[in-house]
C-alpha cells in the first residue's frame, strides 16, 4: 500500500472515531496539535489500529504513535 | 476483539453524543454510577442504547477510585445529584491488585473482607430506597496452580468465584438490589476476547474499550425492566419456524420436530420458547394457514413441546400479519410495544417492522440453529424473579377471552356484570403482597394515573408509616377464575384531604366497576376518618389516555387542567357513592 493511501485511511479511521464531522484531520495532525486527540481517543485510536490491521501494538509503541506520520510508519513497517 | 462490537462501540458513542447535547425529558432516570475504573464512553454508549427503548437518563459518573469517600460524604456531588439508582460498577483488575498486596493466609478470606466492603458501601444508600446495581467479576487469566486453581481457598480464582456467588445470593435476598452479570458477558465474548491489559495500565479500562458497549447495553436492559418496560407477548409464526417445514404440504408426518437432525434444532427453540412462556410472558401465534392445519401439529404431533394450551391467542389465516398483530394487541389489551414477533421470513418481518414501529421485530439469522443464542443475546425479556401471578397470567387472559364471548350473550351490561358473581378483596399493603404490588406498578401503563412505579421499597414503607399513607391492594376473582392482585391505590394524607398519590390498575378487569368499588371503599374511609376531601390527580404519558377523564367520571370536580395533567377533587361529605355489582370484602369483614 502506498503511503497516501495508507495516510488517508489512517485519517478516516481517527475521522470515524471523532464525534464530529466538522473537525479537519490531515497528514500532518498530532495529538499535542489537534484539540481532540486527547487520552481517550489515543485509546480508541490503538484499538482500531489493532482490529483494522490485525495487528498487536504494544504498550511501549502505544504512547508513542501520537501523530499521523508516526502511525504511518509503524503500520508500514509492521504490516 | 469482535467486528460487530467494535462497529457497535462507533455508532452507540456518536449516536449518543448528539443525544446527549440534546435536553433530557422531564421523566429521566437518574443514574448515579461509581466505578473503581475508567468506561470509555458510558454516558454516550448509555444514552443511544436508552433512546432505542424510548428511555432517558441523567448520569452521574464519580472518578475512579473516589466513590467510598463520595458515599461516606453525605455532602458530596453524588448525595447533590440525588440519584434513584446507583451502579457500584467493579472490576477484577482492582480486586487482583488489592489481592497480591495480602498475606498468603489473608489471601483465604479476601472474597469475604472484599464483599463486606462492597456491602457497606452500598447499605447505606439501599436503605435510603435507592435501587442498586452490582456486578459479577470475570475471571482472569492468573491461575497460579492451573487447573486445581478454584479449589485454593488462596488463589486468585477462588476468590474471584466466591466474590460472585456471594453478590449473586445477596442480589437474591434483597429486593432493592439488581445484578449486572459481567462474568457471563465477558464468558460469552471469550477472555480473549474481553481483556486488553495494554487498556488498564494505560487508562484504568478494565477490558478491551470497545466492550464498554456490551456493558452499557446490559445496564440499560436493567434500567428498562427497573422502569417496567417488559415484553409481555410472543407472536410466533408456525411453518419453519416452530417446526421445520409447511404443515399444509408436508403433512403432521413430514414436518421436522423432535429427536434427530434438523427436527431437534426446533424442539430446542421450543423448549427456550416454552421456558420464556413459564416465567410469565404470553405466547401468540400468527400464521399464514388453514386454521384446522395449523392445529394439526400441537394436537397430534409426539414431540412438540409447546402445546395449544400455552397459546392464549392463535390466529391462521391469510390476513396479513401486522394487521393480525394489531388484532391481538387489541384482544389481550396489551400495547403493541409490549410484543415481539418471530418469524423465518425476511418479508413477513419486514411488513410487521414497516406497519408497526412498536413491535419488537428480531432479524433471526438464517441458521435457525443459531436462533435461541441470538434471541438470548438481546436480552428482551429481562425481569426480576418471579411472583406466582406470573405463573398464572396465561391462565387469566384466556379465561378472559371466555368472558369476551359471554358478554355477547346479555341484553345489558349490568345484567352481565351481576352473572359474573365478582368477589373483590381489598387489603392494606401487606408484606406477602408487596413484590406483586411493586410489579404491577411497574408493568401498568394504560390504567395509571400518575405513573409512579413504587419499588418494593417503596411499599414497605408505605406499611411502616400507616399515619401517612393508605396503601391498599385490590383482589378480584368471578365465576371464570381468579384474577389475583389486579388494583393498586397509594394515597398520601395532608389534614384534610387525601391525596391520590398512585391509582393503577390491570386492564385485564376494566369495564368491570372494580374502579367504583374501589372508589365506594375510599369514600367510606374518608367518611369514618372525617376526611373531607380527596385529591387526585391524571399525569399523562403517552400511553394512559385510557383515564384522564376517570376522576371526572367517578364525580370528582376538575380544579386545574395543564397540556400533560389535570387536578381532580371530590367533596367526600356531598357525594354519592358509585354504583358497581361486586361483592366487595373489607379486611375487617
Amino acid at each position: 500500500m502506498t503511503r497516501e493511501r495508507l495516510t488517508e485511511e489512517i485519517i478516516e479511521l481517527i475521522q470515524g472515531l471523532l464525534d464530529d464531522d466538522e473537525i479537519q484531520v490531515s497528514g500532518s495532525s498530532t495529538a499535542s496539535i489537534l484539540e481532540e486527540w486527547d487520552s481517550m481517543l489515543q485509546i480508541e485510536l490503538i484499538a482500531s489500529l489493532e482490529e483494522q490491521y490485525s495487528i498487536k501494538i504494544s504498550l511501549n509503541e502505544a504512547s508513542r504513535l501520537s501523530s499521523i506520520q508516526a502511525i504511518v510508519d509503524y503500520i508500514q513497517a509492521n504490516l | 476483539m469482535l467486528k460487530d462490537i467494535s462497529s457497535s462501540y462507533r455508532y452507540h458513542s456518536k449516536r449518543g453524543k448528539a443525544i446527549l447535547a440534546e435536553p433530557r425529558g422531564s421523566n429521566s432516570l437518574r443514574l448515579a454510577v461509581l466505578s473503581d475504573h475508567v468506561v470509555p464512553r458510558l454516558q454516550s454508549i448509555l444514552a443511544s442504547c436508552l433512546e432505542e427503548k424510548s428511555l432517558s437518563a441523567e448520569v452521574y459518573e464519580s472518578d475512579f477510585g473516589t466513590y467510598q469517600i463520595e458515599v461516606l460524604d453525605k455532602s458530596s456531588a453524588l448525595y447533590e445529584f440525588n440519584p434513584d439508582i446507583i451502579y457500584l460498577n467493579l472490576c477484577s483488575q482492582a480486586f487482583r491488585e488489592r489481592f497480591y498486596s495480602l498475606s498468603l493466609s489473608e489471601k483465604e478470606s479476601f472474597a469475604e473482607s472484599y464483599f463486606e466492603e462492597i456491602t457497606g458501601i452500598y447499605t447505606p444508600l439501599a436503605d435510603q430506597g435507592k435501587s442498586i446495581i452490582l456486578n459479577t467479576f470475570p475471571q482472569i487469566e492468573e491461575r497460579i496452580f492451573g487447573e486445581d486453581s478454584p479449589c485454593v481457598l488462596n488463589s486468585l480464582s477462588s476468590n474471584l468465584n466466591r466474590l460472585n456467588q456471594l453478590v449473586i445470593s445477596k442480589v437474591k435476598s434483597n429486593p432493592n438490589l439488581y445484578l449486572l452479570d459481567v462474568g457471563f458477558i465477558s464468558s460469552r465474548l471469550g477472555l480473549l476476547n474481553w481483556y486488553h491489559e495494554k487498556s488498564w495500565y494505560q487508562a484504568k479500562i478494565p477490558f478491551h474499550p470497545f466492550n464498554a458497549v456490551c456493558l452499557a447495553k446490559a445496564l440499560s436492559d436493567i434500567l428498562a425492566a427497573i422502569r417496567g418496560k417488559l415484553l409481555k407477548c410472543i407472536v410466533l409464526d408456525l411453518d419453519n419456524t416452530m417446526w421445520g417445514g409447511i404443515i399444509g404440504d408436508d403433512g403432521v408426518d413430514g414436518i421436522k420436530v423432535g429427536p434427530g437432525g434438523e427436527g431437534e434444532v426446533f424442539s430446542h427453540f421450543q423448549n427456550y420458547i416454552k421456558t420464556i412462556h413459564e416465567k410469565g410472558v404470553l405466547l401468540a401465534v400468527c400464521s399464514k394457514n388453514e386454521e384446522e392445519n395449523a392445529k394439526i401439529p400441537f394436537n397430534s404431533h409426539p414431540h412438540m413441546i409447546i402445546k395449544e394450551e400455552d397459546i392464549v391467542c392463535f390466529i391462521a389465516n391469510w390476513t396479513d400479519k401486522a394487521s393480525n398483530i394489531r388484532q391481538i394487541s387489541l384482544s389481550l389489551n396489551l400495547g403493541l410495544d409490549s410484543f415481539v414477533f418471530l418469524d423465518d421470513n425476511p418479508v413477513e418481518r419486514a411488513q410487521v417492522k414497516d406497519a408497526l414501529p412498536q413491535v419488537v421485530v428480531p432479524e433471526l439469522p438464517e441458521d435457525n440453529s443459531e436462533w435461541v443464542s441470538f434471541l438470548d443475546r438481546l436480552n428482551l425479556f429481562n425481569s426480576f424473579g418471579f411472583t406466582d401471578d406470573d405463573l398464572k397470567r396465561s391462565q387469566m387472559y384466556k379465561e378472559e377471552a371466555v368472558r369476551v364471548q359471554a358478554k355477547t350473550k346479555y341484553q345489558n351490561i349490568n345484567e352481565f356484570l351481576i352473572s359474573l358473581d365478582i368477589n373483590m378483596e381489598i387489603n392494606p399493603f401487606r408484606e406477602n403482597d408487596v413484590a406483586r404490588i411493586a410489579q404491577l406498578l411497574q408493568r401498568s401503563n394504560q390504567f395509571n394515573l400518575r405513573t409512579q412505579r413504587l419499588t418494593e421499597g417503596d411499599c414497605r414503607m408505605v406499611i411502616n408509616n400507616p399515619g401517612s399513607y393508605l396503601g391498599l391492594s385490590v383482589k378480584l376473582e368471578d365465576k371464570f377464575g381468579d384474577y389475583g392482585l389486579v388494583s393498586v391505590v397509594n394515597c398520601r394524607r395532608e389534614s384534610q384531604n387525601l391525596f391520590i398519590d398512585e391509582f393503577a390498575m390491570s386492564c385485564r378487569v376494566l369495564k368491570r366497576g372494580v374502579e367504583e368499588a374501589i372508589f365506594e371503599y375510599l369514600i367510606n374511609y374518608c367518611r369514618e376518618n372525617e376526611i373531607q376531601f380527596m385529591r387526585g390527580e391524571y399525569l399523562k404519558t403517552p400511553k394512559n389516555n385510557l383515564v384522564k377523564e376517570l376522576y371526572g367520571t367517578l364525580g370528582f370536580i376538575k380544579l386545574e387542567e395543564t397540556e400533560s395533567s389535570s387536578l381532580w377533587e371530590l367533596s367526600v361529605m356531598d357525594t354519592q357513592v358509585p354504583t358497581h355489582f361486586i361483592n366487595v370484602r373489607r379486611p375487617n369483614d
